[in-house]
């Protein structure tokens, strides 16, 4: 965002200068031609601006763009005030700018007087650089005070846009450092409040699961309330966190490809002791075939949990609870639904925003924050989804979520080995990635280019172009420099070279031959940074 | 008589350190703690322990700072690590993880059960 914004206003900077210099220079070709007609009482008006004659022509446009020069003179002045003795304020002083002003106009008058000498052949130049006629001197006095008038426009120019500059530099710092402060501030509270939720929770858990001596019905049933208490004192502290990493944009999702039938049998499973215990029934449609989806299955999971938790806050004894997951093609369309209480029609638009708890249920059992239904609504909105809500006062209530299927990662895989590309595509022929081969460098950056892979597994030695040219190759353009690489070699890499053409993200390297686990563990963590 | 096994709990959380500590002796293992980095490392060391129960932010470096130390010493690399903190775990700490081939990973609060299962399939009484 920094830079962002100093090359943005570089160029709006370069734009001014340019105007400024043109309408010095229109500005000047007027003035000049209004002095050959009041002075030299040379012709009209009309034919001095449009029809000079060529030495007069060659001699504005010599001055017009010197005028550019300085222009652009000033400009650079600026660039080394910032790097040397103004470096606090990077502002051009007036002294300096007005001995520019007076170098120009000196540079102007020899000019002027080389042009009077070309013109009239009678006087020569000394004649014409020292006493020139009495208008000819207050036009040259006029044009050089003129000068420095500019001057000191352009000046101002280019301090403002300094200021505004440091400003804007200054308020994104600031920015940056809050935002610094407050994700420190989340990790520290989050350490703080769980290590002492934990030391409750085992004293708790010790004398309740009598570890430590037999207790009676009450303080069996004592200890039994605060650890629920416990548990959901440390869902706050985790919800939270979640949410705010939600409005931060920081939540990362770590996809990979799973079976969404798989997810939600197992999510049923675990509900089967709650649904018995309160005795409601609990029910499963899946499709018959495979789902495969590219999600983060600890998310879709803590989305089920949440719907779930509150179909069973808000149904009674006696109910059912239904979760479904439809095939759609290029979504799941996923439901949960439940013969609960429902919500009022006015209450729903509420539903998804934080701390709303519409119809708190009295009692025992799992109590929610207030925030489940905000992060579901940032998971599934993580996934490219959307949630909505059906309810009936009375009668119950459904909510829905799609999740997209969004095309699994295509991955480069480079080796000049046939049997290496083989056998990396075997490791990662679960995953259900899209991979294509590239046999040495020049094919390697070439399918880099126009296949756009998520990701490169790159042999270094290879042939035609070895690995540290395609990393330089690929890291220089922009087509291809954000794709994350992972090196795969036998030999050792020299990770000074890699630093050298690598400003990005740094590689990962894995040896040879490889271990399936870290090559997998490597692909989801990078996949994870393309996000 | 057979000697009871070992394990150092290397926590500076005392009240949390105790009650693990009371949790696995319960369970019929010796059980020491460590406070700090360096004494965690010196105990390592030293001692002649089954396996480590470790907390990643400690005073004068952190869990990962004993981890890169025992890599050190092969006999005492092998000792499997159980993690147990209260950190966050991001992307960067779940690499560092898999880096040191920590056997488990636990978060504060944790579940008490798996723990115990965990325990006892690493080094079973």
């Amino acid at each position: 965002m920094d830079t962002f914004i100093t090359e943005e206003s570089r160029s709006r900077k370069t734009i001014n200068l340019i105007w400024a210099s043109v309408g010095f220079g229109a500005l000047y070709w007027v003035i000049e031609s209004l002095r050959d007609v009041i002075v030299f009482e040379k012709g009209t008006i009309t034919e001095r601006i449009f029809t000079p004659d060529p030495i007069t022509f060659w001699m504005r446009i010599l001055v017009v763009f010197i005028v550019i020069l300085f222009g652009v003179y000033t400009e650079t002045l600026k660039e080394r005030m910032k790097t040397q003795k103004n470096r606090k304020t990077g502002e051009i002083k007036k002294t300096e700018i007005i001995w520019v002003g007076i170098g120009f106009g000196i540079m102007y008058w020899v000019i002027e007087s080389i042009r009077e000498a070309l013109l009239h052949p009678s006087g020569d130049f000394i004649r014409q650089m020292l006493s020139p006629k009495p208008m000819e001197l207050w036009a040259r006095i006029l044009a050089v005070c003129f000068l420095l008038l500019f001057s000191i426009y352009v000046q101002n120019l280019l301090n403002e846009r300094r200021r505004i500059e440091k400003a804007l530099r200054n308020a994104n710092k600031k920015l940056k450092e809050f935002d610094q402060l407050k994700s420190d501030f989340l990790n520290t509270v989050s350490h703080e409040l769980r290590t002492p939720i934990a030391t409750m929770r085992e004293g708790v858990r010790l004398c309740m699961d009598e570890r430590v001596g037999t207790l009676n019905q009450v303080q069996k049933k004592l200890l039994t309330d605060t650890k629920n208490s416990i548990d959901r004192l440390n869902r706050l502290v985790t919800d939270l966190l979640d949410i705010s990493k939600i409005e931060e944009g920081k939540l990362k999702l770590r996809r990979s490809s799973v079976d969404l039938r798989k997810i939600v049998e197992k999510v049923h499973e675990n509900y089967i002791p709650q649904s018995q215990e309160k005795n409601i029934m609990l029910e499963t449609h899946l499709p018959e075939k495979p789902l495969i989806l590219f999600v983060d299955q600890d998310k879709v999971t803590q989305i089920f949990d949440n719907l779930l938790n509150n179909a069973f806050r808000y149904t009674k004894p006696g109910g059912k609870i239904t979760i479904e997951v439809i095939d759609k093609g290029n979504f799941a369309e996923c439901s949960v639904a439940d013969t609960g209480i429902g919500i009022a029609k006015e209450n729903l638009p509420l539903l998804f925003s934080k701390f709303v708890q519409i119809g708190r249920v009295n009692g025992p059992g799992y109590k929610g924050t207030g925030l489940g239904l905000a992060i579901c609504k940032g998971l599934v909105e993580k996934h490219g989804g959307k949630i909505w809500v059906e309810s009936q006062l009375g009668k119950g209530t459904t909510f829905r979520f799609t999740l997209k299927n969004v095309p699994f990662p295509k991955i480069l895989i480079v080796d000049d080995e046939k049997n290496v590309v083989e056998i990396i595509k075997g490791f990662l022929s679960l995953d259900n990635y899209r991979l294509i081969e590239a046999y040495d460098g020049s094919a390697a950056v070439e399918k880099a280019v126009d296949e756009q892979p998520s990701l490169v597994i790159l042999d270094m030695n290879l042939p035609a172009m070895n690995g540290y040219e395609v990393i330089g190759r690929l890291k220089q353009d922009i087509r291809t420099r954000d794709i994350p690489i992972i090196i795969a070699s036998a030999f050792s890499v020299d990770t000074k070279r890699l630093e050298r053409i690598n400003d990005h993200a740094a590689i990962p390297i894995i040896g040879k031959p490889i271990e399936p686990e870290k090559l997998r563990n490597n692909v989801t963590e990078l996949l994870l940074y393309g996000d | 008589m057979v000697t009871k096994k070992e394990i150092l709990i290397i926590e500076d959380e005392k009240e949390f350190a105790g009650m693990v500590k009371l949790r696995l002796e319960l369970l019929g293992y010796t059980v020491s703690i460590a406070e700090d980095t360096n004494t965690g490392i010196e105990e390592i060391l030293k001692g002649n322990y089954v396996l480590v129960v470790l907390d990643l932010m400690l005073p004068g470096g952190g869990g990962f700072t004993i981890l890169e130390r025992i890599q050190n010493f092969p006999e005492k690399a092998s000792i499997p690590v159980v993690v147990l903190t209260g950190k966050t775990i991001d992307a960067e700490v779940k690499k560092m993880l898999e880096r040191y081939k920590v056997a488990a990973l636990f978060t504060k609060p944790y579940d008490e059960i798996e723990f115990e299962k965990k325990i006892k399939s690493l080094v079973p009484i």
